[in-house]
Formats: C-alpha cells, sequence, structure tokens
C-alpha cells in the first residue's frame, strides 16, 4: 500500500470525462431610468439593485426552514444531513437594497424583462440554442438556507441540437442547455445559534450554461471555461469581477461516477480540481479494495460507537484541549474497527482519509474536525495520552480510533454522520456519487451526498412567458462582435498598437474604453493607455482608484477633445480624484487638479531666454537648433506646455534670427 | 389522484387535442418531440388557462417544465410510457396518550392547502392532517381528539352561513369534553370571522385559536407550521378561554401571537404577521419553544361554563367607505335592496360629506341618512383612521351627523361592526335595542380605555 498520491494520471487511459455548468451573473436592469439599477443591474424577480455589499447590514431576520410536507415517503440522504443540521437561520438584509423580495414576505414581480432578452440573447446567438416557445419559471426545492423561500426559482430557456457547440481550439464542445435562475444568499459564517446568510446576492440573475461531457483533459476544462467566459463578456450583458462567475464541474473517471464539484469561482484552478478529483476516484476505489481485504462489513461499522474519553486529556499540555475543556467541551472518541494505518492514506495530494472523515465532522456536524490514531502523537498530544485512549477505547490490533473535540452532542452527531457515509461507502459501487466542495488548495472535500433529483414544479406566482417569432427576430437582428473581429479593428479601424490592441480586446475595460473612444472622439491609443496603463498604475501605488468613475473619464477626454486641458493634465486630475476624501464631480476635479495651459508670452519670453543662452549654436546651426530649443524650453516647463505650441513659437523666433 | 385517473387536457386548443386524441396520447404520457435539429422529451402536462393552447407543455427528466408550440411539422412520439403520479404520503397520526384533547376544525385556505407538483396548481387538503407532515413534533404535545374538516373554502368565499355552522361546532366540541379548538382558515376574511365566532359563542370553557399560513405548505419557507403549532399550544395550554387569532409577531419565526377575534385585522397583503391587534393588547405571545406569556389581566380563565350559543344573523347588512365625492344615492339603492342596517366608514373622527357648497348640495349625507333612519335602518360610524375612536361632537359635522340619527361605534373596527350588526339584527328589530347593543361593548370590540401602547 502506498499511501502517497501519484503525481499525475494517464487522463485518456483512465477515460476521464468532464463537463461544466457555467453560472455567471447577468447585468441587467429592471427600470432603465434608475441610475441604481443602470449602475449595477438588478433581481431577477424584484427591482433591487444587484449590488454586493460589505457594510454592515441594516438589519438581521431570524428563521427557520422545514423539510417540506409532501415530500415523497422516501428519505433522501442529503435531506437527511440537512436536518441533523437544523438550525437557525438569520439573514441579513439592507434597507435600500434588499426588499420583501427576498425576505420572502411578498410574491415575486414578473421576470426581470431585459434579464429574460440578454439570456436568451446569449443562448442563441452565441451559443445556437433552440429557445422554448413557452418558458416557465419553476421552484427548486432546496433547503440549506441559501434561499429565504425553501426554493430557488429557475427556468430552462434553451436546449441544445446538433448544431450547438463552440469551437474550443478547434475542438467542439455542445451545449445543451441554458437556464436563467436567481443567486443564492451568500453564507457568510455559522455559530452555535445558527448560520448567517446576506440578501444581498439572493435574486441576482444568472445565466447558467451547462456543456456536454465532452472534455477529457483538464487543460480542456479551462480552456473551455475561458472561451464561455470570453464570449459571455463580449455581449457586455454580463456583470464583471470577483464572484460573478461560478462553476460547478461534474467529473467522472471510467472506473468511477459521476461527482459534482460546485461552486469553483477561481477559473485557474479548474484545472487542478479536475487532476485531483480524477486522482481522488481511483485513489478511493483503492482504499475500498483494501477495506474489502480486510472484510470491513456493517457490523464493523455498528461498532464504531462515541466514547467519553475527555478524563484522559486531565493534564494534556495541548493548548487547544486545554481551551476546550475550560469550556466544559468533551473529547469524544470513537474505535474504528480494521482501521489502522488506512487513516494516513491518501486521496488527494496532502488529503488522507483522516482528512475526509474530517470534513464529514465539520460540514454535517459542526464539528471543528477530528484527530485520529495515524497522526498522533502530535499537537501536543501525548504517546502515553494515544496509549491510554486506545486503552480506554479497548482498541485492538488492527484498529484505529478518532477523536472529536466538543460539545457531547456535536461529537456524537460527527460520529453517527462518520457511520453513516462509511454505510454509503460500502453500499455504492463502484463508488458513491457526491457533492464535493472546491478547497484553496484544489483539491474537493465532502460536502453531502449526491441528493435525489431535486424536486422541482412550477412558480405558481410568475404566468407561462410566451417567446414569440417577433421576440425572436429582435434577437436575430442584434450582432455581437465576436473577440478575434474585435482585435482586428481595434488594430486595423482603430489603429491601436497590436500589444495594446492584445491586452484590451478581451479585457474588462474594453466597453468603457470604446465608449469613450466614441463620444469624445480622442486618439484611441490615448484612451487604450490611460485604462490600461495610467490607472493601474495609480492602484500599484496604493491610489484608491476605486473613485474614479465612467464619469470622471469621460469629462476629462471630452475637454481634452475641446482643448481645454491636454494630456498633461490627465495623471494629475486622475491621482486628484483617487486622493479626494469625498466623491468629487468631474467638473471640478478637473478644476482643482488641472494643469493650466501655460501662456503664449510666457512661452515665447522662456524661448527668447534659450536662444539668447545658446545664440552662437543658434546663429551656427540655424533651423537645425529647433530640436535644441524645444527640447531646453520643454524642460523648463516640465513637460506641462503645449508641445504644439512651442513648436511653432520656436519656428517663427527661429525664422526671425 | 391515482394513476387510473385520467388527467384534463387542460386549456389545449382544438388542433393540439385533436392530435392527443388520433394518437391517444393522455396527460402524462412520456412524448418525444422531432424538431429541427433536435429532440425534446418529457412528459405531457396539461396547459394552464395562462398559457397559450397551441403551446405543448412537457415535464423534462431534468425536471424543468417547458413548452413548444404545436406545428403540423413536428413528429410527436408517444413512448406508450406514463409517469406514475404523485401519491400524498398519508400522515400517520400516532397519537400519543396523556396529553390535552383538543379538536381540529378546517375551513379551508393556504394553511390547509397542498401543491400539486406536477401541474403547480394549489389545491385544499383533503385531509387536514395532511398539514401535520411537516410538523411531527405537534403530535408530542397534544391529542387530536377530532380533526373535522368542515369545508375547503377559500376564505373569500365565507360568510355568515359558514360561521353559524363552524360556531355549532366549537359549541359541540366543547360539549363532548374538547379542552381547545383550532380553527385553520384563509386569511384574508379570518378577522370576520373571528368576529363572529367571538358574538355568537360567548362564556366559552376553553380557548379556540384560529390560525392561517401566508405562505404556502409547499415551501421551507412555510410559516403555517410555527402558527398552527402556536395555536395548537393556545387550545391546549393557555389558561383564558377566549376566541383568538394566532399568528406570527413579527417576520421572524420565533414567536406568535394571539390577538382578540374582534380587534385583529389583517393589514398586510403578504407579510407573515400580517394580523396585528388593532388600539388594543394582544391576549397573549407564545414562543417557538412553547411558552405561553399572557399579556392582559381580564381575561376569563378556563373553566367549566355554560356555553352561550348564539347564531341569529340577519345578512341585510352594507359597509361603505366614504370618499371624497360619493354620492349618497348609494344608501337609497341599498334601502331599495331591503338593507336594513349600515355601517359608514367615515373620515377622521366619523365624517360624511355634509356641508358640499350649496350648487353640489345633493352630495350632503345629512338628509339621506336622516331619511334611511326614519324609515327604520340602523346606520352606524365608524373610521376609515383604522386606528382611534369615533367623536360626534368636536366637528359641527359630527353633530349634524348625529342630531340626524348616526350611532357612534367608538373605536369599533369597521369590520368587526359589521359583523356584530348583522348578529345584533339577527336577534332584535327594535332600533331602540339595536342602538343599545352595538354601542355595548359585548365580546371586546370596544375598549373601555385607549390604551397608549395599543397603536402600530
Amino acid at each position: 500500500m502506498n499511501i502517497k498520491v501519484p503525481e499525475t494520471i494517464d487522463f485518456e487511459k483512465e477515460g476521464l470525462k468532464v463537463g461544466l455548468e457555467f453560472h455567471q451573473q447577468l447585468y441587467a436592469p429592471y427600470v432603465d431610468s434608475d441610475p441604481m439599477q443602470q449602475k449595477h443591474g438588478s433581481k431577477l424577480f424584484c427591482t433591487c439593485p444587484a449590488v454586493i455589499r460589505d457594510d454592515e447590514p441594516n438589519f438581521v431576520v431570524e428563521r427557520e426552514l422545514r423539510a417540506v410536507s409532501g415530500e415523497t415517503g422516501k428519505v433522501d440522504i442529503a435531506a437527511t444531513f440537512e436536518k441533523t443540521k437544523k438550525q437557525k437561520l438569520f439573514y441579513q438584509g439592507y434597507y435600500d437594497t434588499t426588499c420583501l423580495v427576498e425576505l420572502d414576505e411578498e410574491p415575486i414581480f414578473p421576470i426581470n424583462p431585459n434579464a429574460l432578452f440578454r439570456s436568451i440573447a446569449i443562448a442563441k446567438k452565441l451559443f445556437n440554442l433552440h429557445i422554448f416557445d413557452e418558458i416557465l419559471v419553476c421552484r427548486k426545492t432546496i433547503i440549506d438556507g441559501s434561499n429565504t423561500s425553501g426554493f430557488q426559482r429557475t427556468a430552462q430557456i434553451a436546449y441544445g441540437g446538433e448544431n450547438s457547440f463552440i469551437d474550443v481550439n478547434g475542438k467542439k464542445i455542445y451545449i445543451y442547455q441554458v437556464n436563467v435562475e436567481e443567486d443564492s444568499a451568500k453564507n457568510v459564517g455559522k455559530s452555535e445559534k445558527g448560520r448567517s446568510f446576506r440578501l444581498d446576492r439572493l435574486g441576482i440573475p444568472l445565466i447558467e450554461i451547462a456543456t456536454g461531457p465532452n472534455m477529457h483533459t483538464p487543460e480542456e476544462v479551462l480552456q473551455t471555461a475561458l472561451r464561455i467566459g470570453t464570449l459571455l463578456r463580449t455581449t457586455g450583458y454580463v456583470k464583471r469581477g470577483l464572484g460573478t462567475i461560478r462553476q460547478d464541474i461534474n467529473v467522472s473517471v471510467k472506473k468511477g461516477t459521476r461527482i459534482e464539484i460546485k461552486g469553483v469561482q477561481n477559473l485557474e484552478l479548474l484545472p487542478l480540481y479536475v487532476k485531483n478529483e480524477a486522482i481522488r476516484q481511483l485513489r478511493m476505489l483503492e482504499f475500498l479494495s483494501y477495506l474489502k481485504e480486510r472484510n470491513f462489513n456493517k457490523r464493523n461499522i455498528n461498532m464504531i460507537k462515541p466514547n467519553d474519553v475527555t478524563s484522559v486529556f486531565q493534564n494534556c499540555q495541548a493548548k487547544f484541549i486545554q481551551k476546550a475543556l475550560k469550556q466544559k467541551k468533551k473529547v469524544i472518541g470513537a474505535r474504528l474497527p480494521k482501521f489502522d494505518g488506512l487513516l494516513a492514506f491518501e486521496l488527494q495530494e496532502n488529503y488522507r482519509v483522516g482528512t475526509e472523515l474530517s470534513e464529514i465532522a465539520k460540514v454535517t456536524a459542526n464539528a471543528g474536525g477530528i484527530l485520529h490514531s495515524d497522526e498522533l502523537p502530535k499537537f501536543g498530544i501525548t504517546q502515553k495520552e494515544k496509549d491510554n485512549v486506545a486503552k480506554s477505547l479497548k482498541l485492538k490490533d488492527g484498529d484505529a480510533f478518532l477523536l472529536v473535540v466538543g460539545s457531547e452532542a456535536i461529537g456524537y452527531q460527527a460520529i453517527e454522520n462518520i457511520k453513516q457515509i462509511m454505510r454509503v461507502w460500502l453500499d455504492s459501487n463502484p463508488l458513491p456519487p457526491e457533492v464535493r466542495a472546491p478547497r484553496p488548495d484544489g483539491t474537493t472535500g465532502f460536502l453531502r451526498p449526491l441528493p435525489g433529483k431535486a424536486r422541482m414544479y412550477p412558480e405558481t406566482d410568475s404566468p407561462p412567458i410566451r417567446i414569440t417569432d417577433e421576440y425572436l427576430e429582435k434577437i436575430n437582428n442584434l450582432t455581437f462582435e465576436m473577440p478575434e473581429e474585435r482585435l482586428q479593428r481595434y488594430i486595423n479601424v482603430l489603429k491601436l498598437p497590436k500589444d495594446i490592441a492584445k491586452q484590451l480586446y478581451n479585457h474588462h475595460d474594453n466597453i468603457l474604453f470604446e465608449k469613450i473612444v466614441e463620444e469624445t472622439g480622442v486618439k484611441p491609443t490615448l484612451v487604450a493607455t490611460t485604462l490600461l496603463q495610467d490607472i493601474v498604475d495609480l492602484r500599484r501605488k496604493g491610489f484608491d482608484v476605486e473613485k474614479i468613475t465612467e464619469e470622471h473619464l469621460l469629462e476629462i477626454f471630452k475637454q481634452i477633445a475641446a482643448e481645454k486641458i491636454t494630456k498633461a493634465s490627465i495623471l494629475p486630475v486622475l491621482q486628484g480624484i483617487a486622493e479626494s476624501k469625498t466623491q468629487i464631480s468631474p467638473k471640478q476635479a478637473i478644476k482643482k487638479f488641472s494643469i493650466k495651459p501655460i501662456d503664449t508670452s510666457e512661452i515665447e519670453k522662456v524661448v527668447d531666454e534659450i536662444i539668447h543662452q545658446n545664440l552662437e549654436t543658434v546663429k551656427a546651426k540655424g533651423m537645425g537648433a529647433m530640436g535644441l530649443v524645444i527640447g531646453k524650453t520643454m524642460a523648463k516647463f516640465q513637460g506641462k506646455a503645449d508641445g504644439k505650441v512651442v513648436s511653432s513659437i520656436v519656428k517663427q523666433k527661429l525664422a526671425s534670427i | 389522484m391515482t394513476t387510473k385517473t385520467a388527467l384534463a387536457y387542460g386549456n389545449y386548443s382544438k388542433q393540439v387535442l385533436d392530435v392527443f386524441k388520433q394518437n391517444k396520447i393522455k396527460i402524462g404520457d412520456y412524448l418525444v418531440i422531432e424538431a429541427k435539429d433536435a429532440k425534446i422529451e418529457g412528459n405531457l402536462l396539461p396547459q394552464t388557462e395562462m398559457g397559450d393552447p397551441d403551446v405543448i407543455i412537457l415535464k423534462q427528466k431534468n425536471g424543468y417544465n417547458v413548452g413548444v408550440r404545436y406545428s403540423p411539422k413536428l413528429k410527436i412520439i408517444d413512448t406508450g410510457k406514463s409517469f406514475k403520479l404523485e401519491q400524498f404520503p398519508k400522515a400517520k397520526l400516532s397519537q400519543k396518550e396523556n396529553l390535552p384533547q383538543i379538536s381540529l376544525l378546517a375551513t379551508g385556505g393556504t394553511i390547509a392547502s397542498r401543491i400539486d407538483y406536477l401541474t403547480g396548481g394549489v389545491f385544499m387538503a383533503s385531509r387536514p392532517e395532511e398539514v401535520f407532515a411537516s410538523l411531527p413534533e405537534l403530535l408530542d404535545e397534544v391529542v387530536f381528539k377530532t380533526i373535522n374538516p368542515l369545508f375547503q373554502m377559500a376564505s373569500e368565499d365565507i360568510a355568515y352561513k359558514q360561521w353559524q355552522i363552524i360556531a355549532k361546532e366549537i359549541y359541540q366540541e366543547f360539549e363532548n369534553g374538547s379542552e381547545g379548538i383550532v380553527i385553520m382558515h384563509g386569511t384574508d376574511m379570518m378577522g370576520y370571522t373571528s368576529a363572529a365566532l367571538s358574538f355568537m359563542v360567548q362564556n366559552l370553557p376553553a380557548p379556540v385559536a384560529m390560525t392561517g399560513g401566508q405562505r404556502s405548505s409547499d415551501r421551507g419557507s412555510f410559516d403555517g407550521a410555527l402558527n398552527l403549532i402556536s395555536a395548537a399550544r393556545v387550545a391546549a395550554k393557555a389558561d383564558f378561554a377566549k376566541v383568538s387569532v394566532v399568528m406570527h409577531e413579527s417576520t421572524e419565526d420565533n414567536a406568535c401571537l394571539a390577538s382578540p377575534g374582534t380587534r385583529v385585522r389583517k393589514m398586510h397583503t403578504s407579510r407573515r404577521d400580517a394580523f396585528k391587534t388593532i388600539g388594543d393588547i394582544p391576549y397573549a405571545r407564545i414562543s417557538e419553544k412553547g411558552e405561553i406569556t399572557i399579556l392582559r389581566n381580564d381575561l376569563p380563565k378556563r373553566e367549566k361554563r355554560e356555553i352561550d350559543l348564539n347564531t341569529n344573523y340577519d345578512p341585510k347588512v352594507a359597509l361603505i367607505k366614504i370618499y371624497p365625492g360619493i354620492s349618497p344615492e348609494i344608501l337609497d339603492w341599498h334601502i331599495d335592496k331591503g338593507t336594513k342596517g349600515f355601517i359608514i366608514e367615515g373620515t377622521g373622527l366619523g365624517h360624511t360629506p355634509t356641508f358640499p357648497p350649496k350648487e353640489e348640495k345633493e352630495r350632503s349625507w345629512t338628509e339621506p341618512m336622516k331619511r334611511a333612519i326614519e324609515e327604520g335602518a340602523f346606520i352606524g360610524m365608524t373610521s376609515q383612521c383604522i386606528y382611534g375612536r369615533t367623536h360626534p361632537f368636536v366637528y359641527r359635522a359630527l353633530r349634524t351627523n348625529y342630531l340626524a340619527g348616526v350611532t357612534y361605534l367608538s373605536d369599533m373596527l369597521s369590520e368587526t361592526a359589521l359583523v356584530k350588526l348583522g348578529w345584533v339584527l339577527g336577534n332584535t328589530e327594535n332600533s331602540e335595542e339595536v342602538k343599545q347593543m352595538m354601542t355595548t361593548n359585548i365580546a371586546g370590540e370596544i375598549t373601555q380605555r385607549s390604551n397608549f401602547g395599543g397603536y402600530m
């Protein structure tokens, strides 16, 4: 038995199959005339602006969710785990950006017409899907607390056919389904009292794009995700920035099963999750074969019983144990028959069977984690204490043990849930289908067994939405510029230098760039360098560039176009805005921070002086001294004088000598 | 519903129905529809009255319902497979012993409804105990000696005949030894029914707790669960023998209030805490853990009593809301139709248009009201302010109404006043007696003093 995981595996040989569910928040104002909605977009079923907040919430509402009456008699294992987690739910809201709809205190508004239009446009124009003639909003039962109602509203708007695919490096990746749905409330923490969620994210429109399971390497998954992201951004219909994209990945290997990895936000980690999950499935199979070899069976699981072993640790030197005992917590132990050595077996890099049990205890029973015999003595726990636990739990040869530090109830619950999952291990063939959580290090942690098919039923508060031929005609008439086309236009039409064009064509600021160029007529290269370089430089120097708004930039370039200020003013004005304590209006900022154009007479004076100082050279070179004089003049004004003006004065003066 | 009962097609057009019938396609059949370069599969659902009759609705395997417009070009294949319609689990009532024995009367409404997951339609549960499926803990605290589904009605359809039936049932249940009664009712008109029961069944031996739900029972966030368990606790344990409405105290799921039957009003269309006690103090607060805190000291305790059952009712009563420019001709219309009593929901302290400009003097209500009263009608005055008392003397216009014979009903709620008037007229036609009874507090409908804490 090799307890270390292999570094990599042969993905083709192992039959890796991956499908993506790409979730992207939509930018779609419900009421166009409302400035907040115009800026942030709106929610899907109310007119609240789609603003993510990090300030203190205005109010908190305590709620409870119940297993819904009328669920079918079969006990779903996923639902059972939710029930054992039954706790209070605390919803944090804001008076100005959340309303009774998010609070589940009011029926929904009709679906956000712009969100619907934009998602249909994306499905049809980017992915070539067929749009349903009637769209029906459904309720998908979710009782983990992330939806105040106990369900998520979602509608499938389109379905794929033979021609619904995108090209990723020459390979066809099929798109088979597009949904529009509400985003969930963000989990912002848990305590003994319950779990807290914030309502700011709840109800933001999401478009979900599901690919077929036809990606076969980790790298292909990343390339597909990047391509979908690029295509979506090109429409201008999506929100940008951290947290606006979330992916669910379905991963399987031939010998394994379909595992869903839920909510990956960092695209760059996608290949790592895929690789680690593929390896985990193979390692899990190997681990289960060892259990079989040792004849580990359900009777052995029944032997796992929680025992209070707190007394062993009365004089323990480990700080976390001392602290727990002071808080009247317990150390609950359980014997794991036939498990000796298996807890250290790695399923993923640095993720052992023990880690898996620890994750189960954490997510299903709110425990802090577990300790186990394969890793002790460690963390300040001594060999003697380990031996005493073994004695107290009556360990036999080949057994292992685990410990949970916490309240008695949590300890018992954690061990009970671990036993439940072990039964699932033994029952499943070949592997238990699960939903796993992405961890920051690229591995996946236990989240919950894959729930049975979620209950979906019609949202009675929304009438059916008929998509007419005229509606689709409007969408057919839209044109989206594909990213490659944009790059060519930047180079050939806007005459951007190639390196800048390549940076910009896929950059999140390209919409702003085009708006400024179109509205002001300023030279594109100047606008591009301001956006790509000047602002980035200021940020790197620690300035709060968030204060610089679209209005600021538009006004600056308008005044440059009108020749009221010169380009030399751009940087000082931007810096001034970023440094202002309060938000400053564009006109004020320019007035306050721009460099005053230098009076022509003053320039003439300086030019005269310089010619005088260098009279001999000037006389000798004649017009050939122009460069020298201009250079010295500009240096004198530290670049603040208008080069064109200086040059014409110098020319005039030299000519008259 | 069972698999044997074919479901109705609903709102499909004739051309679609013809295709279904020719191909023997029934609701629930698994269809494959081939179109363009793709196919759509799913179980056939009925089309709703809101949908396009030419659009075929399918429930796909992924759970989503979708619609595809019928066209003769589509190839529709019936696979012959049909899904099993949902069987609603029958909650087994395994009741414990040695617990308070209470009765449950169900009249319908959101709380007693369940969704049909297939069609999305909301139906009245045929058996009220179906509601217990989501709150098994209820049966640890009480025994339901009777569960009686009286009606399956939305509350807007409930009127005096139903009140009479409920009142008689209450009487019968208590006669049979019930220790408290829970009534499940739609929320819209629950305040009217609670007022009616307060008059029709007096001198109660134990609590009558009405309750309902503002969210449907298909949701995890079903508020009726806490409401029902709190109402059961009031019925089983609270030491006050009154008719009350037990609903959420706030938007949070942590407590309910028991509000007086004659002073409670639905103040919000959709919030959980829509029910407020108006101008008075609620009877009790019931925490989620079940602690009952009685908030008043003027309540009759549980005690064996001779119930006064009086279900007489005369429905020839009307409630009229005053608005700017309202013509008094509406009174004549009503009187022609035989209306015997009016509650006028006046403005402010109890005004009607009284002294309009000379050229519009036909807008004054004084003479028409006087005439109606002389002809034998009763006119009672309440206020559309909802909170506060009416007063007959503060302004000249008020005095004019008073002198015309209008009876000012102090701080009685308009809805309660209407119900009370029907009940009073059901018991006497003597106008002096009507006036006397309408101005006397019988069931908490008129408060003796305006409590500072009784506003908002």
